[in-house]
This record gives structure tokens, C-alpha cells and sequence, in this order.
């Protein structure tokens, strides 16, 4: 036994949250600091929780926000008396949501090349991995130095060129990368 | 070759296998038969075997591309509590079931079953392996006769996650729960070429069979969700709620939260006109621990509704009328569905709530020619059969069969409790006033006022929960703010509960 | 002994009549209706009579009869109507007379001339108010109903004369679409009224709603105290106002509030009054009907001119002179009423029922609230939406309005829908801040998108992670959430040996 396997279930605490107009919120939640939203931290303190409502603070205003309904991974808020809804997902269940979507942006082939002529360390994905973009792909070994090659984007490791030992020149195709727009 | 070369270059195929299959299934949406099995269990505790058994068909035999014959199989921890698993890799002879696939589900259920711990099969198959001709078919007959075998011993699930026809959806069929989800799964027991070339019926999977179908109309999905990994998921939720065998406890949670503030709202949520509807589900989530409960048959037979929940952090089942769907009557299906529902409860030593709010069963000749009377008698059939702890909550009407049936006192419930606001009666007051007054009736000069007068009366004097009380069918009226103290209270008094049935073979369910 | 005023009326009036009436020193007594057994109202009064409703649709502040019984069992001195119910029902008035009851309000005959429409348009013209131009009664065919506009002046509205919700009127813009809007319309009302009499009246396209304010005493004297602009309407129900208005001169305002006098004197009008007017674009006002009651809005003239029109009502009723001339009347900065409504704004302004969960309003030295309602209270489909009022003062009307902004932005609700996000919109709205918008504003520039703000949805993205994050990591986290009791020994027993 002992196989492992890459993949794992995805508690990674990013989320995407998409409205009904299609406006798309990327959310990560750390354990300990202010939330980041699509890519910027946010001064956006938490200030109470009671049962019926979530307030928060930002920019010097307070927001009021309740909870209207829920629906497996829909959720209606109101904040300030406005409804919202969104519909919820992890990063990973997003990515899979865009490639059922026949007519999705995903099909931008993403090919990554060798920016100098090394070794090929060592490879951290295999073949249909999902990967976040800046997520390191493979370890290249040039001039003494060891360069981790990373994810132009978020999508799905295709076709991987390489081997790990193998030398590569300049401008050689490495990994194919399917991207999936986030 | 030596033995650890050996050793290497299967572990290098089964890599190859994973890697191709990855591809294959990412592109379709979906994830692979052991990602599935990864999102399932606790990280790192899937404890795979039988990896390496090879296809019974010669012709396939020593074919690394097909090691496992097309399926997963194992066992892992769920939230540190041991379940066993298969998962049918499509990427594989399109998962069809073979001989050997199928005795290696046959194998784990076995284990299961003498384990006493929960089984869930990730389902992606196209069938039975024509190839291998009845020996396919034999392999399922094993499958079935272990789903039945097990059935009430082990929770059974089966999350659907690609296509299952013909033979093939039965195992689902004979477990306890079926997951599904939308666009990428199907069931039916003929596919559209056949309904094309029999019934000349131009329809898609979808509508044939997709997981919308399933969850509304036939009742064969319990749960219905948008993508493989929440399915998986909330297949773990459900588990935590269930014993892993009949013999064990129900887990109890350790953080218990409650909407507090919320009590009070109870004594006003029934509205005071009796023909206004509410949601019942609202009245459930005050109740129980806060956000604890999980809908079973959400989309099906909404007039009732059915699901787990926690009370001070054990386990519950709940069966009850939902006002807002046609007025919360019962009608073949919600009959079918709670009955269901009940015997799984009883099956797990699930201790039963019962929130009452029905005013009788749906009349018209659709439901009389369909079998109400047979459908309808399941119901009660299930709940006088029930011997855990059983705890009805009068809020509204409980009206004439459709009161004896909702777990009335004399059919053996535990505690019956009333709301104040309850009317319970032989029948309806509208329609009683017409019987029993009929003479005064024939002869008022303002019939309107009179009946207006004689409901009234009806109401105060008939079907009040007082008189109920006086006859010892109900427990005690209590206060609806105090009703979540008071089923702590009473859950707690039952909780040894035992009861004795005559010996036999098994009661005959009017089916 | 203390005169005893009865209160025919809930929710936030019924709390305001309370206030003055202890003010005045007359002990206040209210109607419990069983729709609203714990309603707020119930809490600041001084007694309270146990009222049975006589049904759904008639609860028991419609029961004339029974009220005064009820008024007669218990000693009351006066009634108080408040707004909507009976306040201006002539029969009810007259029953409250007959019985020795003293009504608050003007006489019976005068709430039922100024009830029928014709009859306060005769009057009016007597005392030289203009109206909107139109023909005298129904046009007989299309010639006469082309010579008629032809002396309005186009554009015109062609009304059935017995109509009422908007069938059989048309909007004729010029002289050739007449004949078909004339035969579609004299068709449409024949068919709903069973009366095809149509005439012919002047199209205001972008119309405003003046009120002017009035109080008048039993000795004949009138005073007028400024005027509201009420044009923010949906289907005829006002949602927010302010006073003064910004949309007339001084020079109009002063001859609106001499007619508004002149036609109260005219008539012999006591109590408080408004009289409503309907005002074009190019800046004509024409008189559209009078009002009985004390409205709604009346705390935004409260607020400006610092006079308070309960207890001049009341006194008024108790055959007090007013004391107060029109010389003393004065006006100071601008003041804006929000209603909150429990409506839906973002979906056609459906009511919403059901639970008030935690109520929050502003508080400031130039804010006014009136709710009746508080944490917990219950919404019935019985009565009006309208749970409450927001009254915000500033020196200018910006002043006001920014500050009204600020207020609004302290007021949260739990539980359901308000218009409060709709007042947010429209203060922030260029045509309102301008002073631009009319009667129509809702249907030509609200769409619900407006209500909705870039910051808000942000926030409402995370909240809803957070709710969607607290369930899915506690499924996706290994570590057991729960833990097994050991079976007690009598059950396991049991279990084994079945």
C-alpha cells in the first residue's frame, strides 16, 4: 500500500463567491488575519456575532448583515437591508465547475517553457493536477541555484515534457497548463 | 524480475493509471475514483486493497492498464470513525462491472458487515461488462444479496457520481441513502435508446433520469447537490449524525448551541387564522440545536418533511407536516417518504419526533385509485412498528386518520404533547358541524352565522387539547416556548427504552 | 377628575396621541385588538379595553358602532381617531356627537363634503381655488371631446367618470389620436363600470404634491403652517417627505397658504387640516381635495415650525381658542420623514409578515422617531406595513438630507424587509437632491439595482463565505466533532438477546 496521492480535500480556506449577475468575489479566510479579497488583504474587522446577524466594520462604517436563507451552498445576506445571494464554492469545485461549462474561458493553453538552460530537480505535480496560480510546478537546477518554476494561472497540469534528472535548454517545453479563469 | 522490481513497476502503473485518469476525468468536471475516495476520508487514513486483482477476461488479464478492475476499494476514517468505501474508476473499462470488480465489492461489503461499520459506494459505471457475459450478472445478484443483508445493520450510501443503468441501480435502490449530483449523474433502469426504440419518446438523460428527476419526482435521490466534492462531503455530514452499526450509540456532539432568543417566537409563530400556513422548517431550526437540522427528500413530498437533527447534541429523526405545502396533508407519496424515513430511524436506534400540524389525508380519486389506502397504511404501519423513543408535538390540527396515523398515543407513542393553539378532533370543525348539526343546519334562516357560531363552538369545546388531556391521549399542553426544554427533558427520560417484540421472522409491510 | 381621551387607533399614532395626551393631562385609553395582543402601543397607555375583533378583514378600530359602545361602557370624553380606519368617516363622527362623545376632529358635516370629491371641488371654486383645468362634466362624443382639449390644451387625459384604477383613462397627446383613445377608453369603461361617460382634464406630465397645513378653531380662526412636499409616491402612497419644499417660490408659497386659509375659513373649517395640491412644472398649483385627519407626515412641519399639531387638535376639541397667529408661525431649516415600511423594495415592494427580530434606530439630538414596534414585536398581514417613521432635521435641506443619510446608516432590522434602503437611494438620487422629482419618480428612474452599493456587496460576499466556510471546514476537518456513549447495559442486554 502506501501510495499517496496528490489530491487532497480541499480545506484550503479559499473561496470563491459568485453572484446571481455573475460578479465573482475570490475570498480567502486565514485563521488569524483580515480577510483577503480577490487578492487584497481588507481592513474589514468582525466585530460581533449574534444569532440572527454578522457585523462587521470597514472604512469606519459598520455594515449589518443577516442571514436570509440557505440552500446547500446558496446563501442570500442582507446587509444594510439589501439582499444578496451568492452561490458558494471551494477553489477547487469552482475549477471543476468551469470545465463543465463547455463554453467556459478555460481553453487558453498555457505552455510553460524553460527560461534557462538546467537540470530538472525534482516535480511536484503529476498529470491532472489542479494547481493555483503561483503554485510551484517543478524545481529547475541552473547556475548552482535551484528555480522553482510556478503556475501562470489556475487550471489543470496536462501533458508534463519533462523528467526529473533530465537537462533542458533554453525555451523547452516543460509542462502544458489548461488554465481555468478564477 | 525480481520481487521488488515487481513491487516498483506496479506501483509505477498504478501511478500511470492515476495520472491518465486524471486528466480524463478533470476535463469532464469531475474527479477521479480514488480523489473521491480522498475527499471522503480523513487525510492520509484510506487503507486500499485487492489494488492489483486483475480482470477476470482473459484477454484483459496482465493488462497493467487495468489493475483494480475498474475499482477502489478500502477502508478509512470519517471524522476518526472507521467506513468502508468503493469507488467505480470510469477511466477503466468505463467502469463496467466485471467479475472481479464485482467480488471486490462484494469482499469489502462482506467486511463491512462483519465490521459493523458504514459502507459507501462512489458509483461511476456503465454497467454490467458485457464481455464477460452472466458471470457480470452474477457478480451483481452478490452485491444485491449483500445490500440486503446489511440493510439495517450498517448504514449503506451510494453517491452517484456518473451514469448507473439498468442492473446497476439497484444496489443504490437497496441502500439506505442515494446522493446525487446535478449534470453529471443519472439513473434509470432503461436508457433513452431503449425508451426511443420501444416507446418511440425522443428524451434526454437529464430528463430521463438526471439527478432534478430524481430529487422531485421519483424520490429515488435523497440528496441532490451541485458538484461531486459537496456530495461527497455532505455524505460525511450524514454520517456523523448515524451509529455505524445497530448496536452502537448515536455519536454525540460535543458543541451544543442553540438559538435562545428565539424560544419566545414560538408562542406567536402559529398564525390565528387556522387556514394561514407557516414554515414548519422554521419551527424545527428554533427547536433544535442551532443549524443542526439535515433535510432528507428535500425536494420530494414537501407536505412532509423528514430529516436528522441534533437535541442537546443527540441524534434525532424528524417526521413533520409541512403547512406550507399543501396545507400539510398527506398524500401517497409523503406517506411513502415518511414511512421510509421511520423504519431507517428504528432500524438505528434514532429516537423520533413527531411536530403534528396535519389536517388529514389528500381526498380525490387520483390518490384514492393510486392507493392511498395502501400507501397511507405504510406510514402507520411503520410508526406502530417503531420502538425507539417516540415523541409527538401536537402544534395545529391533528385531525381524524391522519392524527391516529402522525404517532398518536394508542399507537404507542411515548410522550404526546400539545400546543395550546391544537385542535384534535374526530374530523375537521367545518366539515363536523355539518353532521352533527345537520337538522338545525337545514333549518336555520342565516345558515352562515349559525355555522360561524356552531365552528366556534366546536373549536372551544370539541377539539381544544384540554379535553385530549382530561382522556389521557395527550401528555400534557405545554407552552410552545418550552417546548425544546421539555423534549430534552423527555428524550432523556426514554433514552433506555426497550421494547419487547413478539418473536417472528419479520412483519408483513403492506408493500 | 381627569377628562378621559379614547384612542381608536394602534400602533406609533396610537403612541403619539399618548404623548400628548399626557401632556395635556387627560388619561388615554386604548383598544386591544386580539391581532396584536402584545403590541407597543399597549405599553404607554393608561388603560387598556380588551377588544374583540368582529372579523379578519374588520378589526376593531373599523367597528364604529362598537367603539363608541365601548367609549360609552367606560366614561370616555373623547375619541381620538388618529389616520386611516375612521378617521374620516362622517357616520363615525356623527355616532361620537349623538352619543356625547367629543370627536378630535372637524364636524361630521364637514369630513363628508370634503369625503365627495365633487362637492370639495364646488367649494373650492367658490372660495377661488384654481383646479386642473378640464370639462364641465362628461364629454358627449369625440367633437366635443376635441373642443374641450382644444381649450385645455394639449396634452390631455380622457377619464371615465365613474372609473377608478386607471381603466378607461387614456393620455391623448394630440388632436389626431383622440377618436381611438376616445373609443378604446368609452369601451373600456363600459365594459368595467357599465358607464362609458368619459371627460376630459388637463395631463400634468410631471406633476408634484404640495400639502399646506392648517390649523383652525371652533371660533373661526385659521392659521396655516407651512407647507410638505410629498411627491415621492408608489401607486399613490407617500414614501417619504420633507419640509418645507424646495420646488416653489416664495412668492407661490405664500399665495398657496392664503388660499389654503381662505378656502378653511370659507368652509368653517376646526382642527388640523391639509389641503392638497397638485403642481405643474411651469410652476401653476391647482387644489386636488382636503384632508380631515392629522397625517402621516405631520412631524416634518412639526419639526420645522417647533408647534405641536396633537395637542392643538386636541385642544382645539376641547373648545380652546387657538392662540397661536399666524404672525408667530415661523419655519426654521428643513426636516425629511423616512417611512419604514415592511415592504420588499427589490421585488416590487411586496409586504413582508412575520417576526421583528432586533430593531435599531438612530439616535440624535435632530433625529425623531415614532415606530411602533420593538425587538420581537410581530408584523400581521391584518394591519398597515408601515411600522415606523424617521424624522431627521438640518439647517438646509442638503444639511438634511446628508444628515438623514447619516441616520439612516444607524437603523438596522433583523428579520425582514424595509423601505429604509429605498429612502437611501432616493436621497442620494440626483433628481431628488436637486429637488427635480416628481410624482412619476418611481416609475421613470427606480429600478432595484440602485439600491444596491459596491461596499454592501463586498461585505455580503464575505459574510456569506463565512457562513458557507463555518459548515463546509467543520465537514472537511478530520477531527471528530462528536463522541460515542457507552451503552447502558440494560439496553445493550436487550439488544443482543432479541
Amino acid at each position: 500500500m502506501g501510495t499517496s496521492y496528490i489530491y487532497k480535500r480541499d480545506a484550503s480556506r479559499l473561496f470563491i463567491a459568485m453572484r446571481e449577475n455573475g460578479k465573482r468575489f475570490k475570498i480567502y479566510l486565514p485563521k488569524e488575519s483580515m480577510p483577503v479579497i480577490d487578492n487584497m488583504e481588507q481592513d474589514i474587522n468582525f466585530i460581533e456575532q449574534s444569532d440572527f446577524q454578522y457585523l462587521f466594520e470597514w472604512k469606519g462604517k459598520r455594515y449589518n448583515c443577516e442571514l436570509v436563507s440557505r440552500d446547500q451552498n446558496k446563501t442570500t445576506v442582507k446587509v444594510n437591508g439589501v439582499e444578496y445571494k451568492f452561490s458558494l464554492e471551494s477553489l477547487f469545485s469552482y475549477v471543476r465547475h468551469g470545465m463543465i461549462d463547455k463554453d467556459g474561458k478555460q481553453t487558453d493553453e498555457n505552455n510553460i517553457k524553460s527560461p534557462m538552460p538546467g537540470k530538472i530537480v525534482d516535480i511536484f505535480l503529476a498529470e491532472g493536477d489542479l494547481v493555483n496560480v503561483g503554485e510551484p510546478i517543478l524545481s529547475l537546477e541552473a547556475m548552482k541555484m535551484q528555480n522553482e518554476i510556478t503556475a501562470p494561472c489556475n487550471g489543470v497540469i496536462g501533458k508534463i515534457h519533462v523528467s526529473t534528472g533530465q537537462s533542458v535548454m533554453k525555451d523547452d517545453l516543460l509542462v502544458e497548463v489548461t488554465s481555468i479563469d478564477v | 524480475m525480481n520481487k521488488n522490481e515487481v513491487f516498483e513497476q506496479r506501483k509505477k502503473a498504478l501511478q500511470q493509471m492515476e495520472a491518465n485518469a486524471a486528466v480524463k476525468q478533470h476535463l469532464k468536471g469531475k474527479l477521479t475514483a480514488r480523489e473521491r475516495i480522498t475527499v471522503l476520508f480523513d487525510e492520509g487514513t484510506f487503507f486500499e486493497f485487492d489494488a492489483f486483482n486483475e480482470p477476470a477476461q482473459s484477454s484483459l488479464s496482465g493488462k497493467q492498464s487495468a489493475f483494480g478492475d475498474g475499482v477502489v476499494v478500502g477502508r478509512g476514517l470519517i471524522q476518526g470513525r472507521s467506513v468502508f468505501a468503493y469507488a467505480q474508476d470510469f477511466t477503466v473499462l468505463g467502469g463496467s462491472l466485471g467479475f472481479t470488480h464485482g467480488s471486490k465489492i462484494a469482499k469489502v461489503q462482506e467486511m463491512a458487515l462483519k465490521l459493523g461499520a458504514p459502507i459507501v459506494g462512489l458509483i461511476d459505471s456503465g454497467g454490467a461488462r458485457i464481455q464477460e457475459g452472466m458471470k457480470s450478472l452474477a457478480a451483481y445478484a452478490a452485491i444485491f444479496r449483500n445490500n440486503v443483508r446489511s440493510s439495517g445493520i450498517i448504514p449503506q450510501i451510494s453517491i452517484i457520481l456518473g451514469p448507473a443503468a439498468g442492473g446497476a441501480v439497484y444496489s443504490p435502490a437497496l441502500t439506505d441513502f442515494i446522493f446525487m449530483t446535478n449534470q453529471t449523474s443519472y439513473m434509470f433502469v432503461t436508457g433513452p435508446d431503449v425508451v426511443k426504440e420501444v416507446l418511440n419518446q425522443d428524451i434526454d438523460m437529464e430528463s430521463l433520469g438526471g439527478a432534478n428527476v430524481h430529487a422531485q419526482k421519483s424520490g429515488v435521490a435523497h440528496f441532490v447537490y451541485d458538484d461531486e466534492e459537496h456530495a461527497i462531503m455532505y455524505a460525511r455530514k450524514l454520517l456523523s449524525y448515524l451509529p455505524s452499526n445497530n448496536f452502537e450509540p448515536t455519536p454525540i456532539a460535543t458543541n451544543i448551541q442553540f438559538y435562545e432568543s428565539r424560544q419566545e417566537f414560538l408562542n406567536k409563530i402559529i398564525p390565528d387564522d387556522t387556514n394561514r400556513p407557516y414554515d414548519m422548517k422554521e419551527i424545527i431550526n428554533i427547536l433544535v440545536d442551532k443549524d443542526t437540522f439535515f433535510e432528507v427528500h428535500e425536494k420530494y413530498a414537501q407536505n412532509i418533511l423528514v430529516g436528522f437533527a441534533r437535541l442537546d447534541g443527540k441524534t434525532i429523526g424528524i417526521v413533520a407536516n409541512q403547512p406550507k405545502v399543501m396545507a400539510g396533508t398527506l398524500d401517497i407519496n409523503a406517506s411513502v417518504k415518511g414511512a421510509r424515513f421511520v423504519r431507517f430511524c428504528d432500524a438505528f436506534n434514532i429516537p423520533l419526533l413527531i411536530l403534528e400540524d396535519v389536517p388529514g389525508f389528500l381526498p380525490g380519486t387520483e390518490q384514492e385509485h393510486s392507493g392511498i389506502i395502501r400507501n397511507g397504511a405504510k406510514l402507520l404501519y411503520a410508526f406502530c412498528e417503531a420502538t425507539v423513543p417516540k415523541i409527538t408535538v401536537i402544534l395545529r390540527k391533528a385531525y381524524g386518520g391522519a392524527y391516529i396515523v402522525m404517532s398518536s398515543k394508542n399507537t404507542g407513542g411515548d410522550f404526546n404533547f400539545a400546543w395550546p393553539t391544537a385542535e384534535i378532533a374526530v374530523m375537521g370543525p367545518a366539515g363536523a358541524i355539518k353532521i352533527v348539526n345537520r337538522a338545525e343546519l337545514s333549518k336555520a334562516e342565516n345558515k352562515a352565522l349559525l355555522e360561524k357560531t356552531l365552528i366556534e363552538k366546536y373549536k372551544n369545546d370539541i377539539a381544544n387539547p384540554y379535553k385530549s388531556e382530561e382522556l389521557g391521549l395527550i401528555d400534557e399542553v405545554i407552552n410552545p416556548s418550552d417546548t425544546r426544554k421539555t423534549l430534552i427533558t423527555a428524550f432523556d427520560i426514554l433514552s433506555n427504552k426497550q421494547y419487547s417484540k413478539p418473536e417472528r421472522k419479520h412483519g408483513s409491510i403492506p408493500m | 377628575m381627569n377628562k378621559r381621551l379614547l384612542i381608536a387607533n394602534r400602533s406609533e399614532i396610537a403612541i403619539r396621541i399618548i404623548r400628548s395626551a399626557h401632556k395635556l393631562g387627560l388619561t388615554a385609553v386604548v383598544l386591544q385588538s386580539d391581532k396584536e395582543p402584545d403590541a407597543l402601543y399597549l405599553q404607554y397607555a393608561d388603560e387598556i379595553i380588551q377588544a374583540k375583533d368582529a372579523t379578519n378583514d374588520k378589526p376593531i378600530f373599523l367597528d364604529a358602532e362598537r367603539i363608541v359602545q365601548i367609549a360609552l361602557d367606560h366614561q370616555i370624553d373623547l375619541i381620538h381617531p388618529g389616520y386611516g380606519f375612521l378617521s374620516e368617516n362622517p357616520d363615525f363622527a356623527a355616532l361620537c356627537e349623538k352619543s356625547g362623545i367629543n370627536f378630535v376632529g372637524p364636524s361630521p358635516d364637514l369630513i363628508r363634503n370634503m369625503g365627495i370629491k365633487t362637492i370639495a371641488k364646488k367649494m373650492a371654486i367658490e372660495a377661488g381655488l384654481p383646479l386642473v383645468p378640464g370639462s364641465d362634466g362628461a364629454v358627449a362624443d369625440v367633437q366635443k371631446a376635441l373642443d374641450s382639449a382644444k381649450k385645455i390644451g394639449y396634452p390631455v387625459l380622457l377619464k371615465a367618470s365613474a372609473g377608478g384604477g386607471g381603466r378607461g383613462m387614456r393620455i391623448v397627446e394630440k388632436p389626431e389620436t383622440m377618436e381611438r383613445n376616445f373609443k378604446s377608453a368609452f369601451d373600456e369603461a363600459t365594459a368595467a363600470f357599465g358607464n362609458g361617460d368619459l371627460f376630459v382634464e388637463k395631463y400634468l406630465e410631471n406633476p408634484k404634491h404640495i400639502e399646506f397645513q392648517i390649523l383652525g378653531d371652533k371660533f373661526g380662526n385659521v392659521i396655516q403652517l407651512g407647507e410638505r412636499e410629498c411627491s415621492l409616491q408608489r401607486k399613490h402612497q407617500k414614501l417619504l417627505e420633507e419640509a418645507p419644499s424646495a420646488s416653489i417660490s416664495p412668492k407661490t408659497r405664500k399665495k398657496m397658504g392664503k388660499m389654503a386659509v381662505k378656502f378653511a375659513k370659507s368652509i368653517g373649517y376646526f382642527s388640523a387640516g391639509t389641503i392638497e395640491y397638485i403642481l405643474d412644472e411651469d410652476g401653476t398649483f391647482y387644489f386636488m381635495e382636503m384632508n380631515t385627519r392629522i397625517q402621516v407626515e405631520h412631524p416634518v412641519t412639526e419639526m420645522v415650525t417647533g408647534v405641536d399639531l396633537v395637542d392643538w387638535q386636541i385642544k382645539i376639541a376641547l373648545g380652546q381658542k387657538l392662540t397661536l397667529t399666524q404672525a408667530k408661525v415661523k419655519t426654521t431649516g428643513w426636516a425629511i420623514e423616512c417611512r419604514v415600511n415592511t415592504e420588499d423594495p427589490q421585488n416590487r415592494f411586496s409586504p413582508q409578515t412575520g417576526f421583528i427580530e432586533k430593531i435599531r434606530f438612530p439616535q440624535n439630538t435632530n433625529i425623531r422617531i415614532e415606530t411602533g414596534v420593538q425587538n420581537g414585536s410581530v408584523v400581521t398581514p391584518y394591519f398597515d406595513s408601515m411600522i415606523a417613521k424617521i424624522i431627521v432635521q438640518g439647517s438646509t435641506r442638503q444639511e438634511a438630507i446628508d444628515n438623514t443619510l447619516e441616520a439612516l446608516e444607524d437603523f438596522s432590522l433583523i428579520g425582514l424587509k424595509t423601505t429604509v434602503p429605498f429612502c437611501r437611494t432616493v436621497l442620494q438620487d440626483p433628481e431628488f437632491v436637486s429637488a427635480r422629482y416628481t410624482t412619476r419618480w418611481v416609475t421613470q428612474f427606480f429600478n432595484p439595482n440602485m439600491l444596491e452599493n459596491e461596499d454592501d456587496e463586498l461585505i455580503g460576499a464575505l459574510a456569506a463565505t463565512i457562513i458557507y466556510a463555518a459548515e463546509y471546514l467543520q465537514i472537511a476537518s478530520d477531527a471528530p466533532a462528536s463522541r460515542n456513549e457507552s451503552l447502558n447495559v440494560w439496553v445493550l442486554n436487550k439488544r443482543i438477546n432479541k
